[in-house]
């Protein structure tokens, strides 16, 4: 059974991470640790796990999740780098570029599996996006537009997403939103892509809660149009169009299983072969596809270099 | 005492989709209002302007001459629901002074979901419906009974489907529908949309606030400017601007229950044989008991547990798609009864450019 420790037991841990991971036969939480005693102590009774100091945490676990606010994701992830480590950083994976690059490239060095809690890529209509994406089906891909917007309820306990500046929407639920339309477009894997032309509007300086944006994206010598608008505030569409010369997909944000197809002979409703009930069954899934190396490939670090990138110097203009 | 131009105001639940667009419409007109928030004030409402606060904060001043009420019981269990309901209107009545007015945001659903009991601005009866339904009726009830004991000035704006640019209720899902190609609507049956732009609520809601009324009494306004246009005149439009064709379901789907008593029978319906044999089947000794039972059983009533069914199979739609549908083919219009002096800042025109707008991300 492989030992696992967590590193932050906030929000996500006890509402999320807890359905995910507790009663499993091949991995159980052994170690918690968080800043905030309180937190560790609560953590510790729920999965039935030791509550320790970071130092110990990172010599006795086998595998090791972050789910910290994203300014400490850098020094926590370098802290746990051992030979034949995994470890799952929580998404946004990294606030800065350099570091999204450096880290990767020292985890490799290091011996070290690390991979980024995206787990929406397991979203039935995502992966089978994709996959009509890649295989040709609307041609090459020259745009793409995403939206997701909504009433924040989520209750951070560090509250970092009113008061840090990575916490703002396009850092929290746009890496989410984004990162479905680079993986879908199949852009996910340009970690160094350029980010062109950029046009920002948001509500306020960082963490800003209302964010949007009109970008040029160059990869590979060719172009590709972004759109995004995130939102704290108000309710968007909450879809992701991808554009290519032959056709268009589309896809809801939420977990679902149906994608449109367009293209020049008409528009369709394709379904993926697996539907999912609930999306805490995305959670599962992609946990086990990391800690029990099955499919673990799209959440692997390097491909969300180039997010960081393009969230980065959205942020920054 | 204030004049009229003037009054103190608080508005309950200020966060929401109306309440964002209210705050907006009182700044633009000059007039301080008070936001009550649940949660993070920098999250709930924009700016600084209306001192956002908490209920317990504000509850602790000197009260307001004009309290109006957004508010309404959006999370936790239904059967919760009056409670927090309850909960409201005492927050409510702590915030409004004697003499002083409430306006209270309510809806068409008192007149069923799919407003399939006769509309009429005056009171409703208390009946049993969606616990959506029976709690905006407790609602309007329970600030009528604060308005008697207290004399205050009560305005019941029973609101139609409130539409437009960000709505989570309306535009959003009917995005969301046409995209994954389902149903918009109902072959046959092009319902009333009974809608209302979300900038007319505010406005109308301003103008309330502003005209100065303060005469006891309960007084019912329906707001639904737009309840003449037909929801696939606004799905089509947002249907061709994705480049796709709107889907409409079979008049099949909405036959539902007529009564109570019908949909305790076909809730019952899935304890039948079959689905209880299968259901024990899968038991340790349940599964030996039911096993042993249908050896027993004649061949023919076998062969029927095996294929099916003894009741009717469970519909292919869930009661909440059938719902949303049968809103959608709804046949009574929910015509405006408003203040005659008031006109919307709105067209029909204006508020379909603003979704098509927003569904393009600008």
């Amino acid at each position: 059974m492989i030992s696992v420790g967590l590193i932050g037991c906030g929000a996500v841990v006890h509402e999320l991470y807890a359905k995910a991971l507790i009663g499993r036969s091949a991995y159980k939480v052994c170690f918690v640790c968080d800043t905030d005693p309180t937190q560790a102590a609560s953590a510790a009774v729920l999965f039935g796990a030791e509550a320790v100091s970071l130092e110990v945490l990172a010599e006795k676990a086998e595998a090791i999740i972050i789910s910290t606010p994203p300014a400490t994701h850098a020094a926590l992830v370098r802290a746990c780098l051992q030979p034949g480590r995994t470890i799952i950083c929580e998404k946004p994976y990294m606030t800065t570029h350099k570091d999204a690059r450096e880290i990767c490239e020292e985890s490799h060095a290091a011996g070290a599996s690390l991979f980024v809690n995206h787990f929406r890529r397991v979203f039935p209509q995502l992966e089978l996006a994709q996959e009509l994406v890649g295989l040709g089906v609307i041609g090459e891909v020259t745009g793409f537009r995403a939206s997701e917007g909504g009433r924040f309820i989520w209750k951070a306990v560090s509250r970092y997403t009113t008061r840090d500046p990575a916490g703002g929407v396009l850092w929290d639920t746009g890496s989410h939103t984004l990162d479905m339309a680079l993986f879908a477009s199949g852009l996910d894997g340009s970690p160094d892509m350029g980010v062109e032309d950029v046009r920002v509007r948001r509500d306020k300086s960082e963490p800003s809660h209302d964010f949007r944006a009109d970008f040029r994206l160059s990869v590979d010598g060719r172009g590709v149009d972004g759109r995004v608008h995130v939102s704290r505030k108000e309710a968007l569409p909450n879809l992701v169009v991808i554009s290519g010369t032959g056709g268009q997909v589309a896809f809801i944000t939420g977990l679902d299983d149906r994608v449109r197809l367009t293209t020049a002979t008409g528009s369709t409703v394709l379904h993926a072969e697996r539907p999912y009930g609930h999306f805490m069954e995305c959670f599962d899934i992609q946990f086990r596809r990391i800690l029990l190396a099955d499919r673990a490939g799209p959440m692997a670090a390097e491909n969300f270099a180039g997010q960081i990138k393009l969230i980065e110097t959205l942020t920054n203009a | 005492m204030p004049s009229h131009t003037d009054p103190s105001v608080a508005i309950v639940g200020a966060a929401g989709f109306v309440g964002r667009k209210l705050l907006r419409q009182l700044e633009e007109r000059d007039i301080s209002a008070t936001a009550i928030v649940r949660g993070l004030p920098e999250l709930s409402v924009d700016g600084d302007f209306h001192g956002a606060c908490s209920a317990a904060l504000a509850l602790a001043g000197e009260g307001f001459d004009v309290v109006v009420n957004l508010a309404y019981p959006t999370s936790g269990s239904p059967y919760e629901y009056p409670a927090q309901d309850e909960a409201i209107a005492r927050t409510v009545h702590g915030l409004v002074k004697g003499g002083g007015r409430v306006i209270q945001a309510s809806t068409l659903a008192v007149f069923g979901l799919a407003l399939d009991r006769q509309v009429a601005p005056g009171p409703v009866p208390k009946v049993r419906d969606a616990a959506y339904v029976e709690s905006k009726l407790l609602a309007e009830s329970l600030l009528t009974e604060q308005q008697a004991k207290r004399g205050l000035a009560l305005d019941i704006v029973r609101l139609g489907n409130v539409w437009g640019a960000g709505s989570g209720s309306w535009a959003q899902p009917l995005v969301q529908r046409l995209i994954t190609g389902r149903p918009v609507g109902v072959t046959g049956a092009p319902g009333y949309s009974n809608t209302t732009d979300v900038a007319n609520v505010a406005a109308y809601l301003a103008f309330l606030i502003q005209d100065g009324r303060r005469e006891p009494g309960v007084r019912y306004h329906h707001l639904a400017e737009f309840s003449y246009v037909t929801w696939s005149d606004w799905a089509d439009p947002i249907a061709a601007e994705l480049g796709i064709e709107a889907v409409c379901a079979d008049p099949s789907v909405l036959e539902m229950p007529a009564s109570g008593v019908q949909e305790l029978v076909e809730a019952l319906a899935p304890l039948g044989p079959r689905t209880l044999y299968q259901r024990m089947a899968t038991e340790r000794t349940a599964g030996s008991w039911a096993r042993t039972l249908v050896r027993h059983l004649p061949s023919p009533a076998r062969t029927r547990l095996k294929t099916g069914p003894f009741f009717a199979d469970e519909p292919d739609l869930d009661r909440a798609e059938q719902s949303f549908l049968a809103i959608m083919a709804g046949r009574q219009e929910f015509t405006s009864v408003v203040d005659s002096a008031w006109k919307p800042v709105l067209t029909e025109e204006e508020s379909l450019e603003r979704v098509l707008l927003w569904l393009d991300g600008g």
